[in-house]
């Protein structure tokens, strides 16, 4: 489990150095996402390799973010993405995780907060 | 073991004093607020040029509007009792931390400009000008204080600590120093409803969600209602409750129970939201503007009652301070207590064996349960003094069949803080998180090494978030923290196949509206 601040971003990286993290290492913008970016970030954070049910579950994320303006409940996104309730957290090792490979902006200081 | 970059205190078998080391936690401060949420809230967006004379007419504002500030103020005889009371002086060991340390901070800027020997021999008691490094001390050691209140039962002259980290936290405010964690959320409030920014349709959309699961799960169409008028009850919970686990498996804990309880109930997208973290900023107009949105709401649905769901600052507003902030609430069915707890609903069916319960669903835990503070300290329960104790431990006990208590220093009103009350749940602030739950977690080590304690079981966002985050440091696991309507969702057997109406939906609405009666009496 990761501490505090976001997780440390490798500028080294080409893909990576072209885009904007905030200071919580979430994307800024998540219109700039693609599947090489989530496969760069993902590796950066140590999950993977990638899966269909990987995939599944960022696709189902960005749906919901894109429907409410939000972050949503994690059971509801793996029920869209027809997977087991906890499969944020184990396919992922917690949702904002699954949150910044995903690509979407800092949902805000509570919703952080009660991201695991 | 979660990794951090500071050290987490070992867990020993008794709770020691530790010796102090001076200044240990000075570098520890919340981000500040952006002028744009200091001025949603009605501060000033930065710090003011003429803040010192600012703050002192603040401070003294606040002195002539509340008596009791004043009284503690002046009345600390500095004896001692609170000094090692408190888990953040006993997690962290910074002598500022204890309690009467921590208000001297701003009562000797007090003494220095509103008593007489302050005045004119500073020196001789301690009196202080009030300059940049004190206000920035203020900022630092007001923000490692949950106001969980455990100090002033030790103190001799009932001195309310919280009520010292409240208006300090309130003076730097009305300079323009806020906190990002609670004025970004009270500004959420404001603008989309509550605390996470969760719009209407986000909510509708995780309701329905909720529905498909617990029909999945029992086969029994349990609705988790929004902004559905003519209803008996509006429920107002925390928006954790709607977000992350273990919260929401107690929200489908209370739609459960309102199901076999027979009664109708909704939620409201306009106060969806129990929280008021205009308590934690000490700020009453914040307060007050946050818990209109209740009275509003349950005007526009026409509801009869008010439950309030798992949340302890929450529950500390609603039964303390609700009718004076958004009251009369004389609209309401005087038969109920305004507001109710939901421990205090699911305990009344309990008592009319109203509630078909199968304990066995949970013996693959054995329970333990954590007083939040505000309950504990600052509330009651049911019409019994202590019932904010005995309650929900009836409940727990009515669902599970191994239940233990840890040690009774630390619970009941002597209960230790999770460490991340008091508007203090953010990641900017994980040292004093973690080293400030090592009272709790040593008490909880204690019962899982000798009692066989998998779980512990909590009413209070707050706590539950703070322990999901927290336990791993203690090298335990996240999971073993849990709602008590998560135990009394695992246990209910739902006998009621169809879905209680509404009275005025249907023919005969009164007779519906007895029914729901005879259920609960």
């Amino acid at each position: 489990m990761s501490v505090a601040a976001g997780p440390a971003i490798d500028h080294r990286q080409p893909v990576i150095k072209a885009l904007d993290f905030d200071e919580h290492g979430f994307l800024r913008d998540p219109k700039k996402w693609s599947r090489n970016i989530a496969k760069r970030i993902a590796e950066m954070d140590d999950v993977g390799p990638m899966t269909p049910d990987h995939w599944a579950i960022l696709y189902s994320l960005r749906e919901h973010y894109f429907a409410n303006n939000t972050a949503p409940l994690m059971a509801s996104v793996c029920r869209t993405a027809h997977l087991p309730k906890y499969a944020v957290h184990s396919l992922f090792g917690g949702c904002r995780r699954a949150w910044r490979v995903a690509g979407l902006p800092n949902p805000g200081e509570e919703a952080t907060t009660y991201m695991t | 073991m979660a990794k951090a970059d500071f050290e987490v205190p070992e867990l020993k078998e008794y709770i020691e004093v530790p010796e102090i080391v001076e200044g240990t936690m000075a570098h520890s401060k919340p981000f500040y607020a952006a002028p744009q949420h200091n001025t949603d809230l009605g501060f000033p967006g930065e710090l003011v040029d003429n803040w010192q004379e600012k703050a002192l007419e603040k401070m003294d504002d606040l002195r002539k509007r509340y008596r009791s500030f004043q009284v503690y103020l002046d009345s600390c005889v500095k004896c001692g009792a609170c000094t090692d009371k408190c888990h953040y002086f006993l997690g962290t060991s910074d002598p500022k931390n204890m309690p009467v340390a921590r208000q001297d901070l701003l009562r000797k800027v007090y003494r220095r400009y509103f008593t007489l020997p302050g005045k004119y021999f500073p020196n001789l008691v301690g009196a202080v000008d009030l300059t940049k490094d004190v206000l920035d001390e203020w900022y630092s050691y007001y923000h490692q204080c949950s106001q969980c209140r455990r100090c002033s039962v030790f103190c001799p002259y009932g001195i309310d600590t919280a009520e010292i980290s409240m208006a300090a936290r309130e003076i730097m405010d009305s300079v323009g120093v806020g906190q990002k964690y609670c004025n970004e959320i009270i500004a959420k409030v404001f603008k989309i409803g509550n605390n996470l920014g969760l719009p209407g349709p986000a909510l509708a959309d995780t309701l329905e969600g909720l529905e498909e699961d617990v029909f999945d799960d029992t086969g029994v169409a349990v609705k988790y209602p929004l902004d559905k008028k003519g209803v008996d009850i509006l429920l107002i919970t925390p928006s954790a409750d709607f977000f992350a686990e273990p919260h929401v498996d107690g929200l489908i804990g209370y739609g459960k129970v309102f199901h076999e309880a027979g009664v109708s109930w909704t939620l409201s997208s306009k106060a969806s939201e129990a929280a008021n973290f205009g308590m934690f900023i000490g700020s009453y107009e914040n307060m007050r503007r946050v818990s209109l949105r209740i009275r509003e709401a349950a005007l526009e649905l026409g509801v009869k009652r008010i439950v309030f769901g798992e949340c302890g600052h929450a529950w500390r507003v609603a039964y303390s301070f609700l009718n004076t902030l958004a009251g009369p609430f004389d609209f309401l069915d005087p038969n109920y207590p305004v507001p109710q707890h939901i421990c205090e609903f699911t305990y009344d069916l309990l008592q009319k064996n109203a509630l078909t319960l199968d304990k066995s669903e949970n013996d693959d835990m054995t329970l333990t349960f954590h007083d939040s503070c505000n309950v504990a300290r600052a509330t009651r329960m049911g019409d019994k003094p202590g019932g904010q104790f005995e309650i929900p431990r009836a409940v727990i006990k009515a669902v599970c069949n191994n239940y233990v208590d840890m040690h009774h220093e630390t619970i009941g009103e002597k209960t230790f803080c999770c460490g991340g009350g008091g508007g203090l749940l953010t990641d900017d602030l994980m040292e004093v998180r973690v080293k400030g739950a090592m009272p709790r977690m040593t008490a909880l080590n204690n019962v899982i090494q000798d009692e066989g304690v998998t779980h512990m079981a909590a009413i209070c966002a707050i706590c539950k978030s703070q322990f999901t985050k927290v336990l791993p440091y203690y090298g335990m696991d996240m999971d073993q923290i849990v709602s008590v309507h998560q135990l009394v969702s695992n246990a209910i057997q739902l006998t009621r196949k169809t879905e209680p109406e509404t009275p005025g939906e249907v023919e005969g609405a009164e007779a519906a509206s007895e029914t729901d009666t005879d259920a609960e009496e």
